[in-house]
């Protein structure tokens, strides 16, 4: 709480000062926009960061105190005297066996029974005493001078807790009278002397552990790098596919006397109205190598059906293919409205020279488009980089790598292979590995977006 | 001499027709999966393998994914469909309208910062604005919802599994639109606002009642894009919403994917054209200008 009205309190005195002060008057306008980007996109960001420094993920997932805390209320309930069946009854306890009720005074969560002179008849069933667990968890009944607790919806039993803290900081196991000291290293309690450990572990920092593990781990580095190569390979797919078939087709339609040209356009782009997500989904099951639309009509003309989405290599061309589907429209758009804007005068002056039709085309059309789209091109490329979506609801990544141990598949992209590491592996999540990949990603789109800045503040100059 | 003219004449007619042809049948080949998908959501057995054209036709699967009681065609019982799709669709285009209002008043501000204030590191803040939206936020995903929780703790309304909480989230993303609106007024002559100032407006409304309504155009495309954006995203509410009516229309269409596909092909289909059918609209109603400014947004520095 006091960490809120710290932040609460430092907040209000920012805003008073940032409208008083005539000279920091820019940030009364840029706060409203920076207060949500500071929550939602630098703190993201700087969490991904410190988790890439932890193996946060399956068996990980808590903080070494609360391991500890976790494992210090774990109980051994006492077999050799019996349970005892209890009952809740109004606001009081009823023991059955015994014949005790509760009394009216409870304090420091302690209840002292008295002999009962009537059976109460109103009593919760126990999926309702269930439903109160929590509360009837932190109760001491002091039965016969002897300590029972909650042990389960209808019983109460007397426990001890399994372990308890020596004062080095050990744990040790009253069960099996074992200690276990803390390794930091693994982020597990071990047994001293041994190798066994204590489930929950808890995050720890590792340094450098994750990033060194992409680079240097061979079988991590192996897949790492078939991703990387898939990952280029994807992204310069897209672009070259979608800008030849734009440029094709802005060009094939760039002539004002074709009639229905309008129409034409429109039908042109209707692929990229449709949201991503629903077109992908559409082309995985017209892809469907058992049942789907595709292989259908490949049988209606004596073919066999293809594993569009099974074979690795296939499955790399049916990405690229859905990719070129959804993204032609918009270099299509792009290209037109670059023809449409190139100055008629330069083709008459062209021609005047006696340049062909050809040359005029070579030397004159393809450079102005080249010069004014170049930005774009980085720009889809850069956005083919992460494109999830159509990856990860296309193939899901699949067909899966054989003999990965990290969970990869040949068409994953590194943002799709990211997201598996941290939310799907079934060897388990890993965090720390997810945010170090996601680094990489970011050092990657980074230099091409700085790039980018760079080039486009060079070309408004101009 | 006239020989050869009309010759001309016919050559040409004759490239302009094979033009039309090839263009119609690359039209229809790439419309292939649309058409194909209209088809399938009027055909009662609605097999991933249906032909083209549907022997016969029903509307079982638009009764289905609009939550009319139907008649099953494999076992003749009239049943409701057990998912509230028109539930998914209008908390989607609830989640998308709110997120793209809030998102208008949130970058609106810091875009007429950027582009009219000088001050110190103005350069390097828009450098980083461009470089940190592009940090691929899938582990953010982890961070939103730890927030979500560290929030909702204290204010129910934006916790996780929330509309509150989700549109919250998406508001960090806004830099791209402050990009596209910061174009904007960068285009805009200064002496507008100067003669304003002059004439006794304090800046907020010079800022307010001269500039923002020049800048409705740009306003209604960013809203617009936030608006389709919000409603394509999967991932952020896949993570933060649980509860099945709480679900957009993004997460909520997965199901039908994820079990059985080849039996709920024609439920998806009419799913598909109901949840794409607004986007549409809404694309081909600003067409012209997503083009401008989205090629705005990349080339102007």
């Amino acid at each position: 709480m006091l960490w809120i009205s710290c932040a609460l309190i430092s907040l209000i005195l920012g805003i008073i000062v940032i409208f008083r002060l005539p000279k920091l008057y820019p940030l009364r306008y840029l706060l409203p926009g920076l207060i949500t980007f500071l929550f939602f996109m630098i703190l993201p960001m700087i969490f991904t960061l410190t988790v890439a420094f932890t193996n946060l993920g399956t068996g990980h997932f808590l903080s070494e105190s609360a391991v500890k805390k976790l494992l210090l209320e774990t109980y051994l309930y006492n077999r050799e005297t019996p349970d005892t069946e209890f009952k809740v009854c109004g606001d009081k306890f009823y023991l059955p066996e015994l014949n005790l009720l509760s009394t009216e005074t409870i304090t420091n969560n302690e209840i002292h029974f008295t002999n009962s002179t009537k059976i109460p008849t109103t009593c919760l069933t126990e999926n309702e005493v269930f439903s109160n667990i929590s509360v009837l968890k932190e109760k001491k009944f002091i039965i016969n001078n002897k300590t029972y607790s909650y042990f389960r919806s209808n019983a109460l039993a007397i426990r001890i807790p399994r372990y308890t803290l020596l004062e080095n900081d050990n744990l040790k196991d009253q069960l099996q009278n074992k200690e276990y000291f803390k390794n930091a290293e693994t982020g597990f309690f071990q047994m001293q002397g041994g190798t066994e450990t204590l489930a929950p572990g808890f995050y720890v920092p590792v340094g450098f552990r994750n990033f060194t593990s992409i680079l240097f781990n061979k079988s991590v580095l192996k897949s790492f790098q078939k991703v990387i190569l898939w990952t280029l390979g994807w992204s310069f797919g897209s672009v070259f596919l979608t800008f030849t078939t734009g440029l094709f087709l802005s060009l094939l339609m760039n002539d004002k006397k074709l009639a229905v040209q309008k129409l034409y356009r429109v039908l042109l782009i209707i692929p990229y109205s449709i949201p991503f997500f629903i077109s992908v989904l559409i082309f995985k099951g017209l892809l469907n190598k058992d049942f789907g639309f595709i292989n259908h009509c490949l049988g209606l003309i004596g073919m066999n059906a293809l594993p569009w989405l099974e074979s690795a290599s296939l499955a790399k061309v049916s990405c690229l293919l859905v990719n070129l589907w959804l993204g032609y429209p918009y270099m299509f758009l792009v290209i037109t409205g670059i023809l449409q804007s190139l100055p008629i005068s330069v083709y008459e002056a062209a021609r005047l020279d006696g340049a062909t039709a050809t040359q005029q085309f070579k030397l004159i059309t393809l450079p102005l488009i080249f010069n004014a789209i170049v930005p774009l091109l980085i720009g889809s490329f850069a956005f083919n980089l992460n494109n999830f979506v159509g990856i990860y609801l296309l193939t899901g990544g699949g067909p899966p790598i054989p003999g990965a141990t990290t969970p990869v598949g040949e068409t994953d992209i590194l943002i799709s292979y990211t997201y598996r590491l941290a939310f799907e592996g079934s060897s388990g999540q890993n965090f720390g590995l997810a945010s170090a990949v996601c680094f990489f990603i970011f050092i990657f789109i980074g230099i091409l977006t700085f790039f980018n800045y760079r080039l486009s503040q060079k070309n408004a100059k101009l | 001499m006239q020989n050869s003219k009309v010759f001309e004449k016919k050559r040409i007619a004759a490239k302009t027709l094979v033009k039309h042809l090839a263009l119609i049948a690359l039209i229809f080949v790439i419309l292939i999966p649309v058409i194909f998908v209209i088809s399938i959501s009027l055909n009662p057995t609605g097999s991933l393998n249906s032909p083209l054209w549907p022997k016969d036709f029903s509307l079982v699967h638009w009764k289905y994914v609009l939550g009319i009681p139907y008649i099953d065609p494999a076992d003749g019982v009239l049943k409701t469909s057990p998912f509230p799709i028109l539930l998914w669709l209008y908390n989607s285009i609830k989640v998308s309208t709110i997120t793209a209002i809030l998102m208008l008043a949130l970058s609106t501000t810091s875009a007429y910062a950027l582009s009219r204030f000088q001050f110190r590191g103005k350069q390097l803040s828009l450098l980083s604005l461009m470089l940190i939206q592009m940090f691929p936020n899938i582990m953010a995903m982890v961070a939103f919802y730890l927030i979500l929780d560290f929030i909702g703790a204290h204010v129910p309304l934006l916790a996780n599994d929330t509309h509150g909480g989700l549109i919250l989230v998406y508001l960090g993303g806004t830099p791209f639109n402050i990009w596209l609106i910061k174009g904007y007024f960068d285009s805009l002559p200064k002496s507008l606002e100067e003669s304003a100032i002059i004439d006794g407006a304090t800046r907020f409304q010079a800022f307010y009642k001269v500039m923002l309504p020049l800048c409705v155009p740009i306003l209604a495309v960013v809203g617009l894009l936030t608006f389709i954006n919000t409603f394509s995203d999967f991932i952020t509410p896949s993570i933060i919403l649980k509860s099945q009516d709480k679900f957009t229309f993004s997460v909520g269409i997965q199901i039908f994917v994820s079990e059985a596909f080849s039996a709920r092909w024609g439920q998806f289909a009419a799913a598909s054209i109901l949840g794409a059918t607004p986007i549409c609209l809404i694309f081909f109603a600003i067409q012209k200008y997503i083009v401008s400014g989205l090629s705005a947004g990349s080339t102007k520095g």
